[in-house]
């Protein structure tokens, strides 16, 4: 038997294994070479990408450019931020739609929706919300909240503007998750809490959190990747105005904003940027994982 | 069925799926040694045109051509900010085109990748005769030696003003006088009228004021038109462009007498803009302390930067319905303007921007403040260049259309009739139906303008124009209510600076 | 009675405050009205002229009138890019399912340490930013004659083949061998076995890897961009970004943006309305594994 897969392994892997390499392993592997060059996008400076060698010139100047700097502290700052708040608002919808027990699907409907919804189209809706709607709502003839209008015209402000944006999209999609997870704990575990006498805090903190952090590790994954990698919602609330540029941004404006355009540059922060992914992406993996097993 | 023939059966089949697999791996590897210059198979050459202002005229044209001369010309144009991106791409496929547009700022990429024809070297003797009659000031280059380009046309900008506002506002007979007055006149007395104007606007009376040494009263009634009034300004407060662009390229026009001059500028250059910059700030305080808003003036603070109320589109409307005495824009506003109140077209003239500049600010030679504050910024937006990695037939082909475009009776009738172009070479002969296009002839023929030192600013003006300048301006003081002082020019100017340098290496 | 409607009772009378019942149900209805605001936002407003938009973005319009709507679809030439956004869905997903399941299974089936490293490989893709890879992807595919739709479609193959790999392969796993030996000795070929018996195995996961590629692939906006650019035929988000771009570089014309983003979201919310099953399924079996 298992010389008979063996022998059909490459005909029926190479499709996939020549589209992997083609669209994600080669460009990757071009890339961390032409992090290495004064790459043009067109040309490489000096005529070939051997002469164009700088060595690691293009790494030392990433963390010259205050701009990147910036970029990358406000990326952790409104993934720290949205990670929590899509997380929590999650669990709590999830937790209320387990509480109120049957005909709950027209909320479920209602959650999901924004999660079929691009980035970008929203987030044309969301700027003139955030600038007119809100401006005018919370404003001083309004309910007079200062810090919800004119979100979009400055930097802290526009970080939380981002967070319910992310909030609204991502937070009926993880509630989904949670649901899932909290149909698999098992209801003779609260019967017996219940036995026991453990009130509603307990019975969360002892039997729910514990059995629901497969799930968790799920949602932390998802909302994590996301957050770190958001685009669409930055370009259309602010464009980066008001420094606010994530990193995703602020490795396409590298290449706006030089003359002749330094790409070589610009994939170095991509390569340092996907190391960052990667290593918080893995160490949370890690971590919360260690939870499920010590639960 | 024994084991054997069911092996065979299974070999046979196997072989149909490698031979499959490799199909479509040689299709994902097919076309990789197309990227030497090949003769192209269906057109004979392609033009990629950045421009959005003459898209269909371009296509209206070359199809005129393909007529006369039997040839299959591929157009395509796009004048997002995208343009470069895509035009990148072209460069990078083997569909390359023979002629594509790129300008001061952009022109080092291709220099340094030698994707650009100097047209010294042009093999057609008409073209090359013609590239060496582009005035030296025009030309496209990256030191000043080479000429990289055949100029589209010519751009510019100024205090876009409704004569006949100016007539229901001093009266009929002053009209033309107070035009020539005011081109003469100097930033204080350009300061008091603004006031002059502000305070009748608000309370329907004013001293007169006093332009070029000369009195001009205010009428003792407002008319229909000048009731409309709400600022002396419309402003656009959203992009950052018609400030950290454009009027940043007025602070500019003090210190570098060219784009190349201004590329190549040392730290100590760069030093030399702080008084021009903050005086520039200073103007900026003048224009938005009176701004035209739609039912009154409209005030800093963050619905002034805000990008549905204070957008290009709507300051034009303001312009265009008569609640603004001014707005700075260049002639590419003219179908805007066009679309939005036919009446005041034929009426439209350009005055001159005024700095408060000192002569000793200014460091360009033969440069006074009375001729800078006199003169309007003109300049070619964007360049014709001759691919010098296509085919040597489509090199050609390419140079004889410029050639036939630049210097055929039907060429020049196509720039100044379908594309609505005023020529690099403008004479007193062309005269458009289009206003502002005749009044920036007139500047260029009594040789009152400015140049765009802009597009040697970093970025070839990608970046510090609006990241930087435009930046400084909206997000620390167009948004927020109350006076500036003379710290904050000076804080201003001092930013944009620095600004500047960090990006220097 | 079943075992899970017993537990379930049983659960019901151990929370018999009312208030508190109310209370969450009250908060449940807010939030969905919170969440559909946005959406009500722009329907509303997409029966307006710009003036009304910015003056009374709060009001209903004056009159219902489909001007706006149908001169919106106009200018993101609605039918074609639907049909062409759904096309490219289409056809990415079938390539991903094919590729990811084909490759998924022959992993599991030849268990080995070099096979290990490859799923290793895959997963760790989902990590991958776009920007890192995307300027020598759209110059690879430059090159090789394929910045099109066949090479966006491909493109799409290619990234979202992590995902589904990592999905696939945790299902294949709990498929027993001897199912597989069981039609082996009928004599089915390899191709045989696979679609006719693996294949319709894993169901349940093939639909989860459909709906999440889809969702993503529907609404992507930078590689049809870097791709297509301002080509002939473009992609639904690519219409409404380029209308924006077109009608106003330097303004908001919301009397154009907020209809055209609304018809460019009638579609996968029709779908979502009638398939909602399948895509709640999804979710929950792509998180499950």
């Amino acid at each position: 038997m298992r010389g008979y897969y063996k022998k059909w392994f490459w005909p029926l892997a190479l499709p996939g294994l020549i589209l992997f390499a083609a669209v994600v392993l080669v460009p990757f592997l071009i890339g961390l070479l032409y992090s290495f060059t004064a790459w043009r996008g067109t040309y490489f400076v000096g005529g070939s990408v051997w002469t164009s060698f700088v060595g690691l010139d293009n790494y030392a100047r990433i963390f010259q450019s205050w701009q990147f700097v910036h970029a990358l502290v406000y990326t952790l700052k409104f993934t720290a931020i949205a990670v929590v708040v899509v997380s929590v608002s999650a669990l709590l919808l999830a937790l209320m739609l387990d509480f109120a027990g049957k005909r709950v699907g027209a909320f479920r409907t209602v959650f999901f929706l924004p999660n079929l919804l691009g980035g970008l189209a929203l987030g044309f809706v969301w700027q003139f919300i955030f600038q007119n709607v809100f401006t005018l709502l919370f404003g001083e003839n309004g309910l007079n909240l200062p810090f919800l209008t004119n979100m979009t015209q400055d930097t802290t402000k526009n970080l939380f503007a981002l967070v319910i944006m992310v909030t609204w999209q991502m937070a009926g999609y993880m509630m989904i998750i949670f649901v899932a997870g909290l149909n698999n704990i098992p209801r003779d575990l609260y019967e017996a809490g219940a036995l026991d006498g453990a009130g509603g805090w307990k019975r969360f903190r002892y039997i729910t959190l514990p059995m629901l952090m497969p799930s968790v590790t799920i949602v932390l994954f998802l909302t994590l990747a996301g957050c770190l990698k958001l685009l669409d919602q930055n370009v259309a609330l602010t464009n980066g105005s008001f420094n606010t540029s994530m990193l995703s941004l602020q490795i396409l404006r590298t290449v706006r904003y030089t003359q002749p355009p330094d790409y070589g540059q610009a994939q170095a922060q991509a390569v340092v940027f996907f190391v960052l992914v990667a290593i918080i992406g893995l160490a949370q993996v890690y971590i919360t994982k260690k939870k499920e097993v010590d639960a | 069925m024994n084991v054997n023939s069911r092996n065979r059966h299974y070999a046979r089949k196997k072989w149909t799926v490698v031979a499959a697999v490799l199909t479509l791996g040689a299709s994902l590897l097919s076309g990789c040694g197309s990227r030497e210059a090949k003769a192209p198979t269906d057109y004979d050459f392609y033009i990629f045109n950045g421009k959005t202002e003459n898209a269909e005229a371009l296509d209206k044209v070359v199809d005129r051509y393909e007529q006369e001369t039997g040839l299959t010309v591929k157009v395509f144009s796009l004048g997002t900010t995208d343009s470069a991106e895509t035009l990148r791409a072209e460069m990078n496929s083997s569909g390359k085109p023979a002629i594509f547009s790129t300008n001061i700022g952009g022109v080092t990429e291709w220099a340094e990748s030698g994707a650009i024809l100097d047209l010294n070297d042009a093999s057609d003797p008409e073209l090359k005769a013609l590239a060496e009659d582009v005035p030296e000031a025009l030309r496209l280059s990256v030191d000043g030696t080479q000429n990289y380009g055949i100029p589209y046309n010519i751009e510019g900008y100024g205090l876009i003003v409704d004569t006949r506002m100016v007539r229901d506002l001093f009266g009929d007979d002053q009209t033309q006088p107070f035009l020539d007055d005011f081109q003469a006149a100097t930033y204080d007395e350009f300061e008091t009228l603004v006031n002059a104007v502000g305070d009748y606007i608000a309370a329907g009376t004013a001293p007169s004021v006093k332009l070029n040494g000369r009195s001009y009263a205010f009428a003792s009634r407002k008319t229909e038109l000048t009731s409309r009034l709400t600022g002396v300004f419309a402003e656009a407060g959203a992009e950052k462009w018609t400030y950290g662009d454009h009027m940043g390229n007025m602070a500019l026009n003090a210190v570098f007498g060219s784009a190349v001059v201004a590329r190549t500028a040392t730290e100590e250059q760069v030093d030399e803009l702080q008084a021009p910059l903050a005086k520039l700030a200073r103007t900026l305080d003048l224009y938005s302390t009176h701004a035209a808003g739609p039912d009154g003036p409209m005030e800093r603070g963050p619905s002034y930067i805000n990008s549905t109320t204070a957008s290009y589109d709507v300051s034009v409307q303001l312009f265009s319905s008569g609640k603004a005495l001014f707005i700075k824009q260049g002639n590419w506003v003219y179908p805007n303007i066009a679309k939005l109140n036919t009446d005041i077209l034929p009426t439209l003239t350009f005055l001159p921007i005024k700095l408060p500049l000192e002569q000793s600010d200014i460091q360009v030679d033969g440069l006074t403040v009375e001729k800078f504050n006199r003169s309007v910024p003109e300049f070619v937006p964007s360049y014709y260049a001759i691919n010098a990695k296509v085919t040597p037939r489509e090199q050609e082909l390419a140079q004889q259309f410029l050639v036939w475009l630049n210097t055929s009776e039907k060429g020049r009738q196509a720039i100044v009739e379908d594309f609505q172009f005023i020529p690099y070479n403008v004479d007193d002969t062309v005269k458009f139906d289009n206003a502002l296009n005749n009044s920036l002839i007139q500047y260029k023929l009594d040789g009152d303008t400015l140049s765009n030192p802009f597009n040697g600013s970093p970025a070839g003006g990608g970046y510090w124009g609006q990241e930087v300048l435009g930046s400084i301006l909206q997000e620390r003081y167009y948004n927020r209510a109350g006076a500036w002082t003379a710290d904050d020019y000076e804080t201003i100017a001092r930013e944009a600076v620095q600004g500047w340098k960090d990006v220097m290496y | 009675m079943t075992r899970a409607a017993a537990t379930n009772a049983a659960r019901q009378s151990s929370f018999k405050l009312r208030p508190g019942k109310i209370a969450v149900f009250v908060i449940l209805v807010l939030s969905a009205l919170a969440t559909l605001f946005p959406l009500l936002f722009l329907f509303v407003n997409s029966f307006k002229d710009q003036g009304t938009i910015v003056a009374e973005p709060m009001a209903l319009p004056r009159s219902w009138s489909a001007a706006y709507v149908s001169d919106a679809m106009r200018q993101i030439h609605f039918g074609q890019a639907v049909f062409i956004t759904a096309g490219i869905t289409v056809l990415s997903v079938a390539l991903i399912v094919f590729c990811a399941s084909m490759l998924s299974w022959m992993l599991v089936r030849n268990d080995s340490p070099a096979s290990r490293i490859v799923l290793l490989g895959l997963t760790a893709a989902m990590l991958v930013p776009f920007q890192s890879v995307m300027y020598p992807l759209i110059h690879e595919f430059e090159t090789l004659g394929l910045k099109n739709l066949p090479g966006l479609i491909l493109m799409y193959g290619g990234f979202g083949l992590g995902m589904s790999v990592f999905l696939y392969h945790g299902f294949f796993r709990g498929v027993p061998l001897a199912l597989e030996e069981a039609a082996l000795i009928d004599g089915s070929g390899i191709l045989g076995l696979f679609f006719k018996v693996v294949f319709p195995l894993v169901k349940p996961i093939t639909v989860t890897v459909i709906i999440l590629n889809s969702l993503w692939i529907w609404n992507d906006y930078l590689l049809p961009f870097l791709v297509l650019g301002n080509a002939e035929y473009k992609t639904l988000t690519l219409e409404l970004y380029y209308a924006k771009m077109l009608s106003g570089q330097f303004s908001n014309p919301w009397e154009l943006i907020f209809p055209a983003v609304l018809v460019s979201i009638i579609p996968i919310v029709v779908l979502y309305l009638f398939l909602q099953k399948y895509f709640i399924k999804g979710v929950t079996e792509g998180a499950v594994k």
